[in-house]
């Protein structure tokens, strides 16, 4: 198996981006600035990250890097181990997650992980079979095993559902997005979500988002000049309740990572562009608080190293380098 | 930054903020409570609990970011950065849910965050030596070490703790709300001791001046008075009864015992209430230096409504500062001004700046045994499901000529007192609420049941086109058959708008209201 690498930058007042030691609190970790590699193993990826704590898969083993919170340690647990994507949490708390037996055609959406814990969904639907769930802070989509994907979730944020609720289909229940239906370049692929977004990469490469743009006010509240001057600016043009594909200066995405406000994409050809804030360094660009638009970033990587997968933590975020020749 | 000359009348220089860093030592920075939470098993009942579902980590940090600024080992820039961090994860909580529903906790946070930031900030000029440096001065051995601080930072400051009072609302504890005041009270003093030193007694000294304003107002000069002309007064053709005076059992008789029985109390005006409150004499809410004077020089936020209208589109909110708002929207006139209408509205100004509280009076009215929501209203039950207030509910609603409170009914009996400025009334009573066409459910899941699709401008013909006001009535046929009553509510007036009463409500030169609302109900007199 080739030799791969998992790169990371940003937020890590948790110290959640060092799988070696711990946090010690007289020197406490300040944000990485620039992408490094953190693991090194034959076969890892990222696979969820709270606001205090990273969890990865490393062969067989889960690894928890920083404070985790009661979510994480769930996915950590064995008994998740095998449906880990079929499990997200919102960030107002709202859990989604498959049946418990295991059918993967009903999502049950709970108030609480308390209730997920003790299975009183409030919500129970019936739905094809679901691939991967993800959450953002009110909503929650889930990819089908043909490429559709299902969305439900708070309606004061009507536009992160990417459909318009109707009677038939109220926003609360999982329903199908009909603008990600029948695109030119085929079904969906992926899907990946977080703050007020989520993106979609059909099978022909392009990519698609909808929801809404981050909150003037998420910025107002946070003194000393940072970030103040980024209030008004938006993440992408394209960026409403209906779907549309964005133009990734003309490239093909093979991969795609949204985090809140601000979105990482990777090339077929392996380049690596980013857009929207960079505060914690979540970018990977030491010198600015916001990406306005595309800029690529180019980690030092090794020779032979190539770049073949990315994912958004909390305002932190990871690649997988791997070597080729 | 300008060097303090010393001068024996006044204040070492350097006090205030001495003042001001031992008291938020002592305020904000006491870790103790948050060691106490993290203790196994649980502390006792003396024990703020609040903040225990933020989870361990966010507590394990802000412990040690609040010991960081008691014991300055930590780099001044580190714990700013994680306070901001802390700060973004709060806000992005009152995001998540409908603001109702916000758990505590992150409110809680961020009023933590936010008072332990402005201490931290406070400190930078002696960081790593603050306490030596307190110590030292309260021996007497070497007064005067602490450099004056920044407008900068004192701006930074209350913009800091508005930006908590606002967002998170004020602090449950009594003590912490005492100690947010002395905060203000130092900031006061701070700059009065540095407009002094600098030679200059211009009050307007200690007022910010925004940067790239079009133009200063210079508040010293002029006559000290918002413009009070008023750009059209619509006739009064059906007018509300009005009573020079009234007694507290007057008041009670008539809106107890209504004339007609299927309307319900209606609505009165009471002309001479509020002779005696301060802010129509000796503290005078018409001037605005008082205003500023109240405000730290006009630094304190205030949440301001952008557009004419609530159900406008492009309406918007925005917080800034009152000495923006006074320049930007109060002393502009807004034909000229860019900057269209800005109102604050419907906004408890007077727990965010006490000081003000105490220039006004609540009403004897307030306190009235008052009616059951009347049953010809649609929401009557919606309304009596709404808990007894123990006090009145008080909002300022200051803003220029032009602002319009769409037609609407609130939950609650309301006297709206008018401190500065006249506005116009018009009001219907619950039973005509069909012919009104009550809002519904709208996109987001907002219910708008409480507002009417009308807009009563364009219904009189004041607003819009001959084409608009004919389109309404084709389309709103019933609302020319409604009845109505309005007024003209002039300085010193107070209005009694009964619970369930349609409200439109138009300012016609600047103005400065106050409204009251209370629902004390009969019951409380069959209790005794």
């Amino acid at each position: 198996m080739a030799y791969k690498e998992l790169y990371a930058c940003g937020f890590n007042a948790w110290n959640q981006l060092n799988f070696t030691t711990g946090i010690n609190w007289a020197q406490p970790p300040r944000n990485e600035r620039v992408f490094h590699s953190i693991v090194q193993h034959p076969d890892i990826e990222f696979v969820y990250a709270s606001i205090s704590a990273v969890l990865i898969r490393k062969g067989p083993d889960l690894l928890i890097a920083g404070h985790p919170d009661a979510f994480l340690t769930l996915i950590q647990s064995r008994r998740l181990q095998n449906c880990r994507h079929h499990i997200a949490i919102a960030g107002n708390g709202k859990v989604a997650a498959i049946g418990l037996d295991g059918s993967n055609s009903i999502i049950n959406t709970y108030g609480s992980l308390n209730e997920y814990q003790i299975n009183k969904p409030q919500t129970s639907v019936r739905v094809p079979t679901i691939k991967r769930i993800v959450a953002n802070r009110t909503a929650f989509h889930a990819l089908t095993s043909t490429g559709d994907v299902v969305s439900w979730g708070d309606l004061r944020f009507e536009a992160l559902l990417g459909r318009e609720p109707i009677e038939e289909y109220p926003g609360s229940h999982p329903s199908v997005v009909d603008d990600l239906a029948a695109l030119p370049t085929g079904p969906i692929r992926k899907i990946t979500s977080q703050g007020f977004m989520t993106a979609a990469i059909t099978e022909g490469n392009d990519l698609y988002v909808w929801g809404e743009q981050p909150k003037p006010e998420l910025r107002t509240g946070n003194g000393n000049g940072k970030g103040k001057e980024n209030a008004q600016l938006k993440l992408f043009e394209e960026l409403t309740g209906v779907p549309s594909a964005v133009d990734v200066l003309g490239y093909d995405v093979l991969d795609a990572a949204i985090g809140e406000g601000y979105a990482l994409v990777l090339t077929t050809e392996g380049r690596l562009f980013v857009i929207g804030d960079n505060i914690n360094c979540q970018l990977g660009l030491p010198e600015i608080t916001h990406a306005a638009e595309w800029i690529e970033v180019i980690p030092s990587l090794q020779r032979g190293q190539r770049i073949t997968a990315v994912w958004a933590g909390y305002k932190n975020s990871f690649l997988l380098v791997e070597q080729l020749f | 930054m300008m060097s303090p000359v010393s001068n024996v009348e006044n204040p070492r220089p350097g006090s205030g903020e001495e003042e001001l860093i031992s008291h938020c030592l002592n305020s904000f920075c006491n870790p103790e409570q948050l060691e106490a939470l993290q203790q196994e098993p649980e502390p006792g009942p003396n024990f703020d609990q609040s903040l225990r579902p933020c989870g361990d980590a966010i507590l394990q940090l802000l412990l040690v970011l609040c010991k960081g600024a008691q014991d300055q080992k930590l780099p001044h820039n580190y714990i700013i950065e994680r306070l901001d961090d802390l700060l973004e994860i709060a806000n992005e909580k009152f995001y998540a849910f409908p603001f109702k529903e916000v758990p505590f906790c992150w409110r809680e946070l961020f009023r933590c965050a936010s008072f332990l930031k402005i201490s931290v900030l406070a400190m930078e000029s002696t960081w790593g030596k603050t306490q030596d440096l307190l110590e030292a001065s309260q021996n007497c051995e070497s007064p005067a070490l602490f450099q004056i601080l920044d407008e900068i930072v004192v701006d930074e400051v209350v913009r800091i703790i508005d930006m908590a009072l606002i967002m998170a609302g004020p602090p449950t504890l009594h003590e912490t709300r005492v100690s947010i005041d002395r905060v203000f009270d130092l900031l006061q003093k701070i700059l009065k001791a540095s407009s002094l030193n600098s030679g200059s007694s211009d009050a307007s000294n200690n007022v910010p001046s925004p940067p790239s304003k079009r133009r200063k107002i210079n508040v010293a000069s002029s006559d000290d008075r918002f413009p009070m002309l008023s750009s059209f007064s619509p006739p009064i053709l059906k007018p509300i009864l009005k009573f020079e005076t009234l007694s507290l059992g007057k008041f009670e008789d008539q809106i107890l015992h209504p004339k007609d029985e299927n309307l319900g109390s209606e609505p009165v005006i009471i002309q001479n209430c509020l002779d005696f409150w301060p802010a129509r004499n000796e503290r005078p809410w018409s001037s605005p230096s008082y205003l500023l004077s109240k405000t730290i020089g006009g630094r304190r936020l205030v949440p301001v409504e952008l557009g004419r209208s609530y159900v406008d589109e492009g309406w918007g909110q925005k917080i800034i500062s009152f000495k923006e708002f006074l320049d930007e929207y109060m002393l502009n006139d807004p034909k000229i001004s860019d900057a269209g209408v800005g109102y604050l509205a419907q906004h408890n100004l007077f727990s965010q700046i006490p000081a003000l509280r105490n220039d006004i009076a609540i009403p004897d009215f307030c306190y009235a045994s008052c009616p059951p929501p009347h049953h010809s209203s649609p929401l009557a039950a919606k309304h009596s499901e709404l808990p007894q207030l123990e006090d009145p509910l008080l909002n300022a609603w200051f803003g220029p000529a032009g602002t319009i409170s769409p037609l609407h009914t609130d939950p609650y009996h309301n006297i709206l007192a008018q401190v500065v400025g006249k506005k116009y009334v018009r009001l219907y009573a619950p039973r005509e609420s069909e012919k009104l066409y009550p809002r519904d459910i709208e996109d987001g899941g907002v219910d708008m049941s409480n507002t009417s699709t009308l807009d009563i401008g364009v219904l009189a013909g004041w607003d819009g086109i001959v084409e608009e006001k004919e389109d309404a009535h084709e389309k709103f046929p019933l609302a020319f058959e409604a009845d109505y009553v309005e007024c003209i509510l002039n300085e010193g007036e107070c209005l009694y708008i009964p619970l369930g009463w349609w409200h439109y409500v138009r300012s016609l030169s600047s103005s400065f209201s106050v409204s009251f609302w209370f629902n004390g109900s009969e019951k409380v007199e069959e209790d005794l």
